[in-house]
């Protein structure tokens, strides 16, 4: 065995080094998953980190290279380490996808760094810092969305045209002399101690002639010439097997570039359980000749390998990335992270969310009603944890359908009590406390016994005004909203109202409570005389729901008429009023005055990124209308005013009494009543929300009978199903491909924690059937071929099944909702809608607008010509009644669909939306499917634009209905089919006719087929040509502008 | 050329963002009137650098990309120049 090591190390070779093995914990790569998500946003520059180095610790264990938690912080604040960690600088580049992470230039960026190293060479920097020769390169994916990260490590090491070889090499027992092993281990074991040069990877090792060792520094170098004495160049050594560790090669080229030394001796330092182990320890004998002339040109680009599990002299393959799971992080969090994730995603394009603000704010939520349920789960979306919930009401049956909520469990429990076990399923970190009370109306005729009640219910509720921070009037009338808003305007907390007619619907945030003058000598006149006119902050105070009306409680005597009229509204509206409540709450919590912030008017621009902040909106579900409103505080309103608040706060709850009991007190306090003298003979309503029923009745039987199909069952899928069944929609199908994950609780209406892992298509059934037992609704996983996502052979086969499947389910339904994620999805079922004459609506989100529109008809087809060559020229430019083809969805775009997934960032895989504009969307979308489904001509009606005449008994019947929450404004917009139209122009249906599915399978495989095919290609090359005359616009504009 | 560029109508274009869509730094651009509104799209697009977005006029009507900005600006036209808002494309659901 001797003779044998002997006889190999003896013979000259290329130098083998042991590869660094690399242990990258968890926690590092969850402190980089919180420094992207809450810092880094999309920003994917590289970012410095440290890595953390030691020699062999134990005799048959390799030491590995750690990269842990405090390896992200910021260098300067890391630089030191301890005797088993030597801190090492290196580079952490994260990509924002995986297909980001896959193209990398992996041989550039290791020549990069290598170059690095050569310049810290050339420049002496490795002198006084020789841990840069272990510099070290970390490419990663961190995919937030599932929880893993996928990574490679590398160590460049510099390749030059001359080889390094090794000469020989042997234990260090067998080489020193008994008193130099001895000496040598007493000076490392020093070295070792001092907390200076314990952390110095590379060192020199002098032996003088007398047998006494010493340790020096590299920078140490020009001393340790002399005479006699034996040099040994030194480094720690992760290995343990019968070759050095990987850093030596960096090691011996710096020695022979910097200091020109051919033939190196070196010293591999191993340690045994904390001491030194010479008997292990490696010496060798090592040449390396100088390079061809070249490599000290300050732009030369050394060559480099050191990629993990790369060979050297091999072909670098594709390299197999290392993959690590997050979930096992903290699980108990983690459920909160990922709900919260959308939030934080806000803030890496858009604006930044306040979390803490939100997760702390404390709302009241007077009714659990429609409003209430959608409100509240709304509210869990935004980040909102603490609630309180108020009603005196039960879960009846008819509510199940509206109410998003409840099941038919709940039927006959209390309101309050149900809804708090299903927030919680929902989102278990929220804080929800239920309170079975009626609110006190202004009522008239009351018994003495009921009164003290209400005193009671009238305290109570002052204590949950003053304990919370907003509240929310949800009520079903309009007398119970009077208390709640006399309390808020008293406690100056954040009020918000939500009033509902049949078809419109009003959401109004109320102005601050009055500010105090100073002064005023007598006590009962100082008491109106102390009220300023204005806020707080010595601004016009703005109005509540009571400030502009002065004859609402004439109606107060025909309370019971109210109370059934109110409750007969169209479905979806609940879901438009309450995402507007909602995003007018989280855009007030983000305005610095709060509650004194002035109100906005739609058309103003504002510099807010949530966008405009106003005081009133109005809006109308038919009409397709939406304005907004700004209406100062009045001095005769019977909330708010200043005569009200100061009578309150003198008698307290004895005002009250006085005002529930009395029929005329309030408006001969205010002065309504001398006011309306005068004028008696002018009295009008002008109650805001009309409570007119409407006159037409709604065809129950089409809306059962007709069969929808949803394709997505996510944010707005759970949310449009939910609304037809309220619509009267009895035939449902759903087609969805995704499991439920905890993000999409509170997002999703109907699914709970029972649901979680499930898929979504199965799920979404029960949820129905709980609240609906009537209908009849199908689930289908099936995932949705897409243009531009090609397929290999083997899938072809179940894809082209998929085709056929679609095909079929359309064929076999009146409707079809697409309320899918990506662009490219809704290009099949458009194109065989389109094909058989089938409605079809979409509904898409952006980030703070949203898109609802429906399809337009088929082509008709032109009399003659039985040749099947010529299909083309059969197909009409017009429907089946003549008229010209409304467009789709892609009409007005130059794109075909492609691949929209594989290049997004995160936030832009995630559906990173404001939580109420998915509410907003959907009952847009529900909506216009009623009212196309009651006209006359059906799909073949024509575009209607807001403020024509032509509307019809159910209201405007429009093409496309667009909205922004952030400047609050509502389009109609009307654009008719092209015939470069990807999806529904002649030119693809005729083809789709001709060639069935194999022209969808082309379609799917190659990306630019359908822009040859529809003549998008010479459209935009002949656009393309004459860019020049833009140029010369351009500077004429200049001059236009001066 | 200047001749030829005399004989064809010049439109002025005047662009409008909608909800999140990026601003322009410079709003109105001329363009002749026998161009097709795809260029307007195609010029648009390389200005925000977004592949996808959605142009319509007046509040009310969203062109085919082949139509002729001359027929659009004498529809829909307002003192001497065409408005043309433009959205970011929705897509999520």
């Amino acid at each position: 065995m001797a003779a044998r090591a002997e006889a190999a190390a003896a013979a000259p070779r290329p130098l083998q080094a042991a590869a660094i093995g690399v242990c990258a914990e968890t926690g590092f790569w969850d402190a980089l998953r919180r420094l992207k998500l809450d810092v880094l946003g999309t920003d994917d520059s590289p970012i410095p980190i440290t890595g953390y180095y030691t020699p062999r610790q134990y005799e048959k264990i390799a030491s590995l290279f750690r990269i842990c938690p405090e390896s992200i912080l910021p260098p300067s604040a890391n630089s030191f380490g301890d005797r088993n960690n030597c801190p090492v600088p290196g580079t952490l580049l994260n990509t924002n996808n995986m297909r980001g992470f896959q193209n990398l230039d992996r041989a550039l960026l290791l020549k990069a760094e290598a170059k690095k190293i050569l310049h810290d060479i050339k420049s002496g920097k490795v002198e006084e810092n020789p841990a840069l020769l272990l510099r070290f390169l970390v490419i990663s994916f961190a995919d937030l969305k599932n929880w893993k990260v996928y990574y490679n490590v590398a160590f460049p090491s510099l390749i030059f045209d001359s080889k390094i070889t090794l000469l020989s090499l042997k234990l260090a027992s067998q080489v020193l002399k008994q008193e130099e092993a001895t000496s040598l281990s007493n000076a490392f074991t020093e070295w070792r101690k001092s907390s200076e040069t314990t952390v110095v990877p590379f060192f020199l090792i002098n032996i003088s002639p007398d047998s006494s060792a010493t340790i020096r520094q590299l920078k140490d170098w020009k001393a340790c010439q002399g005479n006699g004495q034996k040099l040994l160049f030194g480094f720690y050594d992760h290995g343990n097997r019968g070759f050095p560790g990987w850093a030596l090669r960096n090691y011996i080229a710096f020695v022979s570039l910097r200091w020109k030394i051919e033939k190196v001796h070196f010293f591999c330092y191993r340690e045994k359980r904390g001491r030194p182990d010479i008997q292990q320890s490696l010496v060798g004998e090592a040449s390396f000749p100088a390079p061809h002339a070249g490599w000290d040109e300050p732009d030369y680009v050394p060559e480099a390998i050191g990629w993990e599990g790369e060979t050297a002299g091999k072909e670098s393959k594709e390299m197999k990335p290392k993959e690590i799971d997050l979930s096992s992080i903290n699980p108990a969090s983690q459920d909160e992270e990922k709900q919260l994730m959308h939030l934080k995603l806000m803030g890496w394009r858009h604006f930044p969310v306040n979390l803490d603000k939100l997760a702390g704010v404390r709302c009241l939520l007077l009714g659990a009603g429609t409003l209430g349920c959608e409100v509240a789960r709304l509210l869990m979306t935004w980040g909102v944890r603490k609630l309180t919930v108020v009603d005196d009401g039960c879960v009846s049956m008819s509510d199940l359908v509206k109410q998003s909520l409840y099941t038919d469990k709940d039927c006959g429990v209390p309101r309050v009590t149900a809804i708090v076990p299903h927030l919680k399923e929902r989102c278990s970190a929220v804080e929800v406390e239920g309170i079975q009370m009626g609110i006190p109306k202004l009522e008239y005729n009351i018994s003495a016994s009921k009164i003290s009640s209400i005193t009671d219910d009238c305290k109570r509720l002052q204590t949950l005004v003053d304990s919370n921070d907003v509240v929310f009037l949800l009520n079903e009338t309009w007398e119970g909203m009077w208390l709640p808003t006399l309390l808020c305007a008293d406690k100056n907390k954040i009020a918000i109202t939500v009033l509902l007619g049949y078809d419109n619907y009003l959401v109004m945030r109320h102005g601050a409570g009055p500010g105090t003058k100073s002064g005023g000598m007598d006590e009962g006149i100082a008491q109106i005389e102390n009220l300023s006119t204005q806020d707080a902050l010595g601004r016009q105070r703005l109005g509540c729901c009571f400030c502009s009306d002065t004859t609402s409680l004439v109606n107060s005597d025909h309370n019971g008429a109210l109370d059934q009229q109110s409750a007969v509204i169209l479905p979806g509206l609940t879901s438009v009023a309450s995402g507007k409540a909602v995003e007018l709450f989280a855009r007030m919590l983000h305005h610095p005055d709060e509650i004194h912030a002035p109100g906005d008017i739609a058309g103003t621009d504002t510099e807010h990124q949530l966008g405009l902040l106003p005081h009133q909106m109005q809006g109308s579900l038919s009409k397709c209308v939406l304005s907004t409103v700004l209406c100062n505080s009045s001095s005769n309103c019977i909330a708010c005013s200043n005569a009200v608040l100061s009578e309150y706060r003198r008698r307290g709850f004895d005002f009250v009494t006085q005002a529930i009991t009395c029929p005329t007190y309030l408006k001969d306090l205010t002065g309504i009543s001398d006011l309306k003298k005068p004028f008696a003979s002018k009295i009008s309503a002008s109650i805001p929300v009309s409570k007119t029923s409407a006159s037409i009745p709604v065809n129950l039987e089409k809306l059962s009978s007709a069969r929808c199909l949803l394709l997505g069952a996510g944010t707005l899928g759970c949310d449009v199903a939910r609304i037809l069944m309220d619509c009267g929609v009895r035939k449902l199908t759903v087609v969805d491909s995704g499991r439920v994950v905890v993000s999409n609780l509170a997002r999703q209406s109907l699914y709970t924690s029972d649901d979680r892992d499930s898929p979504k298509a199965s799920a979404i059934l029960g949820r129905l059937k709980e609240r609906c037992p009537s209908v009849d609704a199908k689930g289908i996983k099936m995932e949705i071929p897409m243009p531009g996502h090609p397929v290999s052979p083997n899938e072809a086969v179940s894809v082209l099944e998929d085709c056929k499947r679609l095909q079929e389910l359309v064929s076999s339904h009146d409707a079809v909702f697409l309320l899918t994620d990506t662009r490219e999805s809704r290009w099949l079922p458009t194109l065989l809608c389109a094909n058989e004459n089938k409605i079809a609506i979409t509904a898409a989100l952006g980030y703070d607008s949203y898109l609802v529109m429906r399809h337009g008809a088929g082509p008709g087809t032109n009399c003659g010509s039985p040749d099947v060559v010529a299909a083309a020229d059969t197909l009409s430019a017009e429907d089946v009644l003549g008229r010209q083809r409304l467009g789709c969805y892609f009409c007005n775009d130059v794109v075909a669909p492609v691949d929209s997934v594989s290049n997004r960032t995160l936030d832009q895989q995630c559906t990173v939306t404001r939580p109420g504009l998915s509410s907003i969307t959907s009952g847009c979308a529900a909506d216009l499917f009623t009212r196309m489904l009651h006209h006359p001509d059906g799909i073949h009606a024509p575009g209607e634009i807001a403020g024509t005449s032509s509307e019809g008994p159910l209201g405007l019947l429009p093409h496309q209905i667009r909205g922004s929450l952030s400047q609050y404004n509502l389009l109609t917009l009307l654009g008719y089919s092209s015939s470069n139209c990807t999806a529904c122009s002649n030119a693809v249906l005729s083809e789709y006719h001709r060639r069935g599915m194999d022209f969808v399978m082309q379609v799917i495989n190659e990306p630019t087929y359908l822009e040859d095919l529809t003549g998008l290609t010479d459209l935009m090359k002949s656009a393309a040509y004459s860019q020049v005359e833009w140029i010369d616009e351009v500077d004429d504009d200049d001059e236009m502008d001066i | 050329m200047a001749a030829v560029a005399a004989e064809q109508k010049k439109v002025v274009v005047h662009f409008r963002s909608t909800g999140n869509a990026p601003q322009l730094k410079q709003s109105k651009f001329k363009i002749g009137g026998n161009e097709k509104f795809l260029k307007i799209i195609d010029f648009l697009r390389r200005q925000i650098h977004q592949d996808t977005v959605f142009l319509y006029v007046n509040s009310a009507f969203s062109p085919n990309p082949d139509e002729l900005i001359i027929d659009l600006y004498n529809n829909f036209g307002i003192d001497g120049q065409l408005v043309v808002n433009y959205a970011s494309s929705m897509a999520w659901g």
